[in-house]
């Protein structure tokens, strides 16, 4: 499949491009000025992007697969920015979808929205997320609200919110293990739900999915990943 | 009390501050020139300039947003979605705790509730949708609501759609609606104006929670919204009927 990956500069960007680099033919995008090296996560050529109202991100969806959204930990950026980017480029980006029929579209959120819970319920998928006013946790909390308007109101997309864990740990799942963090995320964990999340059959339209290693005495549980991509249990069969 | 109202210039504008003027003080702000005439203090202020906001806020005790921009995706972002978030940002700064908000009722009640339900309610969970009016606004509206949830801020949104001269009938785009029907989210400028003086002085200890939203329209026929929370709860009550647009000739 042909996938583009934005904020592919930063840390979860270049994770995403190295999960699926090996499966798909990715195109790397960020944001102009953004990130030091100007290559993404598998050392391909990241193209400089505003994601912008105009016909330059039609140009740059058309012909993909699907698209992998950075939402939460893809930028560090004042609150003004940040919401800017979270909401109108989201925006652009499914507007852009619609315009040139690409049908999947996965946002990688965060857990955190879920942090007020205390840590003995069982929050799944289906517990309200709560999110404070800090500007990185409320401006992805706003990105994922646009993703799901759009996948409410337009019956030829299908859009996956990934809350993902924290914290990222690279390696396998038994790195996540050994850090003790109840939500940890293991890139080996995000790949796999990555790689389901873009080639899964969906059994609806709107899917925000929980995400995070099965460590022992795991955070989240992620009774609809399960159910509808197969993550954890499935995919680690 | 002193209110800084926000995008004054606005088709509300005017009829918002004549129902406050000489009961509050008042900084009326826009983005720009002053369009009509009042004795409130006057101040150029662009709502989606946080630095802007914050600085008009000092000294407040209320602040009421009737800016909008619906046609740029830039603009309507900037204003209908940031607007909000620099209000809420201006409330913390200076202790602020009443934010009344406006809006259209379709950032609540979008195409999936009206174009199948009726006797729609303000407490519904929003669906918007994704057309950019209400999409931007409605995000406003989340960021006040997450806002409400963690600070010691009481946000009241007024949810409006059409306004009407209620002697020749006219919206302000010209249009005269005699006996063919309207939208059944209509009100006078005068009863819209003052349902936002009734926000402004209510007990916040009256209010059930930190956020609440009402349907201002007048008493209608249709059964399509209900606007019995705004009359309940407000104490709003219509002048206006506007049943020269809703009978037959």
């Amino acid at each position: 499949m042909k996938l583009l990956i934005t904020a592919a500069t930063s840390r979860l960007g270049a994770a995403a491009a190295d999960a699926l680099g090996k499966k798909h033919d990715l195109v790397l995008t960020d944001l102009p000025g953004k990130g030091r090296a100007g290559r993404g996560g598998t050392g391909s050529a990241v193209k400089r992007h505003e994601l912008g109202h105009d016909a330059s991100t039609d140009s740059l969806v058309k012909g993909l697969d699907g698209i992998v959204h950075v939402g939460y930990g893809g930028h560090e950026m004042e609150a003004t920015p940040l919401l800017d980017y979270l909401t109108r480029c989201t925006y652009n980006l499914l507007t852009a979808c619609l315009a040139t029929g690409v049908r999947r579209f996965v946002y990688l959120h965060t857990l955190h929205v879920f942090d007020t819970y205390e840590p003995h319920l069982t929050v799944t998928e289906r517990w309200k997320p709560l999110p404070g006013t800090e500007p990185p946790v409320l401006a992805a909390h706003l990105g994922e609200y646009v993703c799901r308007e759009f996948a409410r109101e337009h019956h030829q997309l299908e859009v996956v919110s990934l809350r993902l864990g924290f914290p990222l740990v690279d390696g396998a799942r038994s790195a996540a293990a050994r850090t003790k963090e109840a939500a940890a995320l293991a890139t080996a964990d995000l790949a796999l739900a990555l790689d389901l999340a873009i080639s899964a059959k969906l059994p609806k339209r709107w899917n925000p999915l929980h995400v995070q290693s099965p460590v022992p005495g795991a955070r989240f549980l992620m009774t609809h990943a399960e159910e509808a991509i197969g993550y954890p249990k499935k995919a680690s069969r | 009390m002193n209110v800084l109202v926000l995008g004054g210039n606005g088709m509300l504008g005017p009829w918002v501050v004549a129902a406050l003027e000489g009961r509050h003080s008042l900084l009326v702000t826009d983005i720009s020139d002053l369009k009509f005439k009042t004795t409130a203090e006057y101040r150029k202020v662009d709502a989606g300039n946080i630095r802007q906001v914050v600085a008009a806020a000092a000294g407040m005790d209320v602040v009421v947003n009737l800016s909008v921009l619906r046609h740029d995706r830039q603009l309507a972002f900037d204003v209908s979605t940031r607007g909000n978030y620099n209000m809420a940002v201006a409330a913390v700064t200076h202790g602020i705790r009443r934010l009344i908000n406006t809006g259209p009722h379709f950032q609540l009640a979008g195409p999936n509730y009206e174009d199948h339900d009726h006797d729609l309610s303000p407490d519904m969970p929003p669906q918007p949708g994704s057309r950019l009016y209400a999409l931007t606004k409605a995000l406003g509206q989340e960021v006040l609501r997450v806002y409400s949830t963690r600070h010691d801020i009481y946000v009241q949104t007024l949810l409006f759609y059409n306004f009407y001269d209620p002697v020749t009938m006219r919206t302000p785009g010209g249009q005269q609606r005699i006996g063919v029907d309207l939208t059944p989210f209509s009100v006078a400028w005068q009863d819209a104006g003052e349902a936002v003086r009734l926000a402004v002085e209510i007990e916040l200890g009256r209010l059930p929670s930190r956020c609440e939203t009402y349907n201002v329209f007048t008493d209608l026929p249709h059964g399509k919204f209900s606007n019995s929370k705004a009359r309940h709860q407000l104490g709003w009550q219509p002048r206006h009927f506007l049943e020269a647009a809703w009978t037959r000739r």
